[in-house]
């Protein structure tokens, strides 16, 4: 199959042809032209405002397998993905069994080589992601864990944090984190402030994150660890990440894309779609993590991909569970309120997730084997029910106009072209 | 009763979500149920045909009973149900059971949840009137409802006067809805209790905050004194009710001391000997049992009001 993109722009910093518009040819998976100027033959993707980048890899993300299938398979996992534009997905551990041992992971590993996608499994730091006795991380590594954590669980006790910052200097890995002390998050149900207090909901104050956040970054520097803080929510964490990054050159720091574009004010209503971890915050909050994003201090924009069933969801707001599915809708929603630049999108989801990841960019030249996203920043589309390909159904977005969609990937030989 | 004046809402869901003219309406309709709840036939045919299910998923004794009689004094059709007859232990949702009622032709839901938002959840997925009965530490808006209308009985209008609430502000609905409701009305308020019991962000609602009770007493016109809730507390927020008891407590020795005629108001059921000893509860001060007659007065006007909307 050949595809041509026409006149795309390249956003990929650092190529010779980056911002420029290209007609790409791409043969059997292979890209063999990069020319500026027209070409009329082969099947042609246009676009008002064609956009092309090496495929985006999102960090983070939940798949059901194993043990929750019915939430979401590698393969209904691969479809949402390449929707939304990824070519490549970090899943976390929390799958029952947990990813917390050799064949779990190889388990994944697998599934992978069938999938359309990259699908990299992240290890969990504890046994049972239960944060008390070390996983066996360097087995693991070895059978294909791309970094570890205990992913919805924050690892609570000082001394398994450190150990297994420590553990990981045999293979120069990395930890990652979704800071959030449970003792100061106590029960809390969204973020704390004058919404809570209006809706008589118990708070997760922004301290809950700042406190386990300079908790790692002290462990972290003291086990010379490379680490990433998973899914930051609050301005006082940009400001402490600013002032960690001078000293700890491998820390990271991710963003959930809806905190970059929702309140804690949407929650007025009880919508339990919007009840998310870590929890929708302030306005300050969020225009602090656009500037973060903006200026790089934070280096990742992640999907937080969560499916859960409706009986998960669909219930009285203190029993539901936090989390939306977000693979589909990551580009498109952020897109549709201008709040990236394509290039600061493209930077924080193809670039500096596959450097945490230690992963080598796809090559964007002749004869390499294509690795692309096509998107259009002007394409408008209705994110309807029919178009919903991960099996669970909780999206804020359902049913909503977007403007900012992806037209295409070209991953593994395959080019996926949306509809 | 020949008002033209409607209800702006379908449902009462909380005091933040009415409006003042809803509150004053619900106000001079109660003034005349109260004239009928004192009459030697103390029934009226205005909900004839209306099927009314109180559903209470939470422990309920003088809401539950204020609201049937309410309910029945209109002669209403009424249905109870309780989560411990439920088949809530079975594994039904809620909403589930919520529509198995409705499906046998219910027009109005009156719900208690431990839940907050419940009610809000239930008014966007049921066609029926819901009326809050109190959910989770969100709102319980007939309770404020009840003590601002005992208030004005006693104080006139309340624009400009000092009302404090005093107690667990933490896990409170009906200091929440007070706080709307009163100031809606014009009131001063002011929150009193140990800090871990008044939550970080209260100011944003317009309160004042004290940790003093005899300073806020003798700054207040009438005291709503709440219930240490220690069933809602899941984490010890007091080291023991005994120190509650004499830092925060309030007895005759203390009212006397202020020397000040203040009243004294109370939610119910009373830790008789925590927050309020005795011989406060039982003072001429008190308007405890007023505000039970009162409670019966206002739910009827809350019914009355969403049934003539339909």
């Amino acid at each position: 199959m050949e595809i041509i993109l026409e006149q795309a722009k390249l956003i990929h910093p650092g190529h010779p042809g980056h911002g420029s518009r290209l007609n790409i040819r791409i043969r059997d998976g292979k890209i063999v032209s990069l020319k500026a100027g027209k070409d009329k033959t082969a099947k042609t993707i246009k676009g008002k405002n064609l956009h092309v980048s090496i495929g985006w890899l999102d960090l983070g993300a939940s798949v059901g397998e194993p043990g929750y299938e019915h939430r979401e398979t590698v393969h209904s996992l691969t479809l949402a993905a390449r929707d939304g534009g990824y070519t490549g997905v970090a899943v976390m551990p929390n799958t029952k069994p947990p990813l917390h041992s050799k064949a779990e992971i190889e388990f994944i590993t697998r599934k992978s080589h069938a999938a359309d996608i990259d699908i990299y499994p992240i290890g969990a730091i504890s046994k049972g992601c239960q944060g008390k006795e070390l996983a066996e991380m360097i087995d693991m590594h070895t059978s294909g864990a791309i970094a570890f954590s205990d992913g919805l669980f924050p690892v609570e006790d000082n001394g398994v944090m450190l150990r297994a910052m420590r553990y990981v200097n045999h293979f120069n890995g990395l930890i990652i984190n979704h800071p959030e002390d449970q003792a100061t998050a106590h029960l809390g149900q969204m973020h704390e402030g004058i919404v809570s207090q209006q809706l008589g909901l118990k708070g997760i104050p922004s301290i809950a994150e700042s406190l386990m956040l300079q908790r790692d970054l002290y462990l972290a520097a003291y086990a010379d660890c490379r680490y990433l803080a998973h899914l930051v929510s609050t301005e006082e964490s940009v400001k402490q990440f600013k002032a960690a990054r001078k000293i700890l050159p491998s820390a990271f720091s991710s963003v959930s894309y809806l905190n970059l574009l929702l309140e804690d004010a949407s929650l007025l209503d009880f919508n339990s779609n919007f009840k998310q971890s870590p929890p929708l915050r302030t306005a300050r909050d969020r225009k602090a993590l656009i500037q973060g994003v903006k200026q790089k201090v934070i280096d990742i924009v992640c999907s937080n991909h969560r499916p859960l069933e409706t009986e998960k969801k669909d219930l009285e707001f203190a029993y539901a569970d936090p989390g939306t599915v977000g693979l589909q809708t990551a580009y498109a929603a952020l897109a549709s309120e201008q709040v990236l630049e394509p290039e600061e999108w493209v930077l924080a989801v193809a670039f500096h997730s596959r450097r945490a990841l230690k992963l080598a960019l796809p090559a964007m030249e002749l004869g390499a084997e294509a690795n692309l996203t096509v998107f259009d920043p002007e394409a408008e589309w209705e994110f309807g029910p029919e178009r919903v390909k991960s099996l669970s159904k909780n999206t804020p977005f359902a049913g909503k106009r977007l403007k900012g969609r992806v037209l295409a990937t070209v991953h593994k030989g395959v080019a996926y072209l949306n509809n | 009763m020949g008002e033209q004046a409607q209800f702006s809402t379908k449902h009462l869901i909380g005091i933040k979500y009415v409006t003042t003219k809803d509150i004053e309406l619900i106000f001079h309709t109660a003034d005349e149920f109260k004239e009928v709840i004192n009459r030697p036939i103390k029934r009226v045919p205005t909900l004839r045909d209306v099927t009314i299910a109180n559903i209470f998923f939470e422990n309920s004794t003088r809401t539950r009973i204020s609201f049937e009689l309410a309910e029945k004094r209109l002669s209403a059709d009424v249905i109870n149900f309780s989560a411990s007859s439920s088949s809530v232990s079975k594994g039904e949702t809620l909403l589930d059971t919520v529509n198995n009622i409705l499906s046998m032709k219910v027009d109005m839901v009156v719900i208690r949840h431990p839940a907050a938002g419940v009610p809000v959840y239930l008014a966007n997925r049921v066609s029926a009137n819901i009326i809050n009965a109190g959910d989770g530490t969100h709102e319980h808006p007939t309770q404020a409802l009840l003590d601002a209308y005992s208030l004005i009985e006693k104080l006139g209008p309340l624009s400009g006067k000092k009302i404090a609430i005093i107690g667990d502000i933490l896990h409170s609905r009906v200091a929440l809805s007070n706080i709307f409701c009163l100031n809606k009305l014009g009131a001063r308020v002011r929150v009193c209790g140990p800090p871990t019991l008044i939550p970080k962000h209260i100011a944003s609602l317009g309160v004042e905050v004290s940790h003093d009770v005899e300073s806020t007493l003798r700054w207040c016109d009438a005291a709503n004194v709440l219930r240490i809730q220690l069933e809602r507390q899941e984490i010890p927020y007091l080291p023991s009710l005994r120190e509650y008891a004499q830092y925060y407590g309030i007895n005759a020795a203390m009212l006397d001391r202020i020397d000040k005629p203040i009243l004294l108001m109370h939610p119910g059921p009373i830790n008789r000997g925590v927050e309020l000893s005795s011989d406060a509860a039982d003072s001429k001060q008190s308007i405890i049992l007023q505000q039970v007659e009162n409670g019966v007065a206002i739910r009827m006007a809350v019914l009355y009001l969403l049934a003539n909307r339909n």
